[in-house]
């Protein structure tokens, strides 16, 4: 946006925050332009609120280390990394955080509610019209689909072949099926509880059993292949894979 | 202007760091690509904390090496399980799954290889040639022209699927019904949530596509596996591994499909908000367009894989235009570059372009395109090795396969935001798609429909909130084409039944 700003292809109007922006100082701010509105964008770090109060005081202690410039990466400090890209910046620790977002919060809460905002909110469209648009349509079509049913005997291009389509499901077909919902269930239920390595092995050894794979391979398999999932999803993809019991 | 371009080409070619940065970056993006769930936009992000102890050159070839090779390595698992790695590779899934069946997977991948090289080619070429040009085209879209432009896409998926066209719109309907649900951009009442507070951010789309191609097609795969013979499966043939080079008579036979559709793929990557996967869905329609054998789309149509793949890489070269010229992203890969070069202290800007040797930017811009030729280049025989070595789980049976894919499509849906909401949605989809493939309606346009839906909708809000006047949405000429685009594609029963006849030969009238 800087690029079609310089240009002149585009005016700014005016800047939300209570100074001026850094290296924009001949835009003014809204306060100086009559309309005494400030807001930025903001970041803020939160830990679930069961965290430990001596994690949560490493946290706020390193953090205040980064945001105060004790710390480096690759030759520059937080501040001058910011300064550099035109953000101006102020930090809060926690109290200040949690008493900033309660103001935020309420002063959001009243200008949404304020008559002015009502006044411009009328939107021509219900917000449910095209759910119900959708809704009707997909009755109409469906009766339509039914109407010209596809029967089986359908052109078969030559190469094509014959897959689970053309073969009909045995009863036990239909129960791997139900098993197989069932342990992506057990999985959801349970993971948090005992890790990922415990309900990746269950499931695994569960299915691969119950589709008649031989045992030892499967179980030996298994034990090898989960940890190596986990340890590249975890670790190496920093996806939050539940610990449990045997995790790392 | 060759001088920068000999600069550029010594920052990368003639750098080691760079070029092992390139290599490992390739080989990164291929396994992200190839595994369902994760997207290359996650890739790139976690590459970011990495790219403040690079050099300029060497975090941006970084970025760029990982898009090229991750959008080709989304059709591996499209490939082998039809679960399609990226939304790109959503497209052809099917064709290429069916071929891979039919005993032919190193054969269609390799097409997929060559024709995404090409394309990405094809893209770096628009991208460096005319980008400036093309940005000023890019800025003649407005919110009537997107809303078209979102519209021709969900057409395009809806009108080229298989069998009657009632299917392909009640999957488009399901598809934007289910897009709905959430708190939408325009409105200040969640919808459809029904209390759940997950449900606010709506249903996102990977565990949606993972559950509705994926999950599906293993519970099919499930219900019959108990009546095969155990061993290695009898129906799958024996393939004599294809490379890339057995290939290329085909690109030379097809070059006109070929540039056609990477200019489609060229043309919607450079807007920002439309990128790979609606390029592959519109280059694929075409295609089944212009194709002599419509049929076999849906069915195992190497034509539409080969221009589809070919579209969507394409579509990355080009999504830099709006961000090195305006510093707009043309997509989410090119947002988190544009960070990365502020962070580099490279502003975005006509100087990337004009600038001479000496400056910074001006070498820098170049490098980019000398990136993605190398990318694309070494895409080939790393592409190869992952066809080789992904295409001995081919023969893998069944019963032995599908359980990892099912760990695969829990880890894949779990990854994105670390919610097992995530992985119920998976689950929802997956029995959504099993009995939607059992009324043998299309899966495509209902990913596509969840992925658009809210672009369009938005759109139309706003065209409606600015002015109710409906004759602004064939105000602009290109509002205007799409439209007609649209329209025309809707009317194509009428024309594709004629392709399916054999053409008539001019024969004398013979009584």
């Amino acid at each position: 946006a800087e690029v079609s700003y310089r240009s002149g292809e585009v005016r700014a109007l005016g800047v939300m925050s209570a100074q001026k922006a850094i290296g924009y100082e001949e835009v003014p701010t809204f306060a100086e332009q009559g309309r005494d509105w400030s807001v930025g964008g903001w970041r803020g770090i939160a830990v679930p609120v069961e965290t430990p109060d001596d994690i949560s005081d490493r946290l706020v202690a390193a953090l205040k280390n980064v945001v105060s410039g004790k710390t480096q990466v690759a030759g520059e400090t937080f501040p001058e990394a910011l300064t550099k890209m035109n953000f101006d910046s102020t930090s809060r620790g926690p109290e200040e955080f949690r008493e900033f977002v309660v103001s935020y919060d309420k002063s959001l809460g009243e200008l949404l509610t304020s008559p002015a905002m009502k006044s411009v909110s009328t939107s021509k469209l219900n917000a449910m019209f095209f759910p119900y648009l959708l809704m009707g349509g997909l009755v109409i079509s469906v009766l339509w689909m039914r109407a010209f049913p596809v029967g089986q005997a359908e052109v078969v291009e030559p190469g094509e072949i014959a897959t689970a389509d053309t073969v009909a499901p045995t009863a036990r077909g239909y129960t791997s099926m139900v098993i197989l919902v069932l342990a992506i269930v057990a999985y959801c239920v349970f993971a948090e509880m005992i890790g990922f390595i415990l309900i990746a092995i269950i499931v695994l050894l569960t299915l691969l059993l119950w589709l008649g794979c031989s045992p030892w391979p499967t179980i030996g398999g298994t034990l090898l292949f989960v940890p190596i999932v986990y340890q590249l999803f975890s670790h190496g993809f920093q996806v939050a894979l539940p610990r449990g019991w045997f995790g790392w | 202007m060759s001088d920068v371009l000999r600069a550029a080409i010594d920052n990368v070619i003639l750098d080691p760091i760079v070029m092992v940065t390139i290599l490992l970056s390739c080989v990164y993006g291929i396994f992200v690509g190839a595994i369902p769930g994760l997207t290359a936009t996650m890739a790139v992000a976690l590459m970011v904390p990495l790219t403040f102890f690079m050099g300029d050159v060497q975090a941006i070839a970084a970025i760029v090496t990982t898009t090229t090779c991750s959008i080709f390595a989304g059709d591996i698992p499209a490939t082998l399980v039809r679960i399609p790695g990226t939304p790109a590779s959503a497209a052809y899934a099917s064709d290429s799954y069916q071929l891979a069946q039919n005993g032919q997977y190193s054969r269609i991948l390799s097409i997929s290889l060559l024709f995404s090289v090409i394309g990405g080619l094809f893209g770096v070429g628009v991208l460096s040639l005319a980008a400036p040009k093309l940005a000023r085209l890019a800025t003649q879209f407005g919110n009537y022209e997107y809303f078209w432009l979102f519209a021709l896409g969900l057409t395009c998926a809806a009108v080229v699927s298989d069998g009657p066209r009632s299917r392909g719109i009640v999957a488009l309907l399901i598809g934007l019904l289910l897009s709905t649900v959430g708190l939408g951009q325009d409105y200040s009442t969640p919808r459809l949530t029904f209390g759940s507070d997950e449900l606010i951010t709506g249903i996102n789309f990977i565990p949606a596509m993972i559950g509705l191609f994926g999950l599906s097609e293993v519970l099919r795969n499930v219900s019959v596996v108990d009546q095969e013979k155990s061993g290695p499966r009898v129906d799958a043939k024996r393939e004599i591994p294809t490379t890339v080079i057995d290939v290329i008579p085909l690109a030379l036979k097809r070059w006109v499909s070929l540039v056609r559709s990477s200019s489609i793929g060229a043309v919607i990557g450079m807007l920002p908000g439309a990128g790979a996967d609606i390029a592959a869905w519109i280059a694929y329609a075409v295609s089944k367009r212009f194709s002599r054998k419509p049929g076999l789309y849906g069915k195992g149509s190497e034509e539409g894989v080969a221009d589809a793949t070919g579209a969507n890489n394409a579509a990355l070269g080009s999504a830099w235009i709006p961000a090195l010229v305006f510093g707009i992203p043309g997509d989410s890969v090119t947002a988190i570059a544009i960070g990365v070069l502020l962070m580099k202290n490279i502003t975005p800007g006509p100087q990337i372009f004009l600038g001479d040797v000496s400056n910074s930017a001006t070498v820098l811009g170049y490098s980019i395109y000398v990136t993605f030729v190398v990318a694309n280049i070494l895409l080939i025989p790393i592409g190869w090795l992952a066809i080789r070595l992904s295409g001995m789980l081919v023969n893998v049976p069944r019963r032995v396969l599908m359980p990892p894919v099912v760990l695969f499509c829990i880890l894949g849906s779990y990854a994105m935001s670390a919610s097992y909401f995530d992985v119920w949605v998976m689950l929802s989809m997956g029995l959504l798609g099993f009995v939607l493939e059992r009324f043998r309606i299309p899966l495509g346009p209902v990913v596509l429909g969840i992925i658009l839906g809210p672009e369009l909708e938005h759109r139309f809000v706003q065209c409606i909130s600015n002015s109710t006047d409906v004759s602004l949405f064939l105000g602009s000429y290109i509002s205007k084409l799409l439209a007609f685009a649209v329209v025309l594609l809707w009317m194509s029963p009428l024309l594709f039944s004629q392709t399916k006849r054999k053409p008539r030969r001019s024969v004398p009238n013979v009584a």
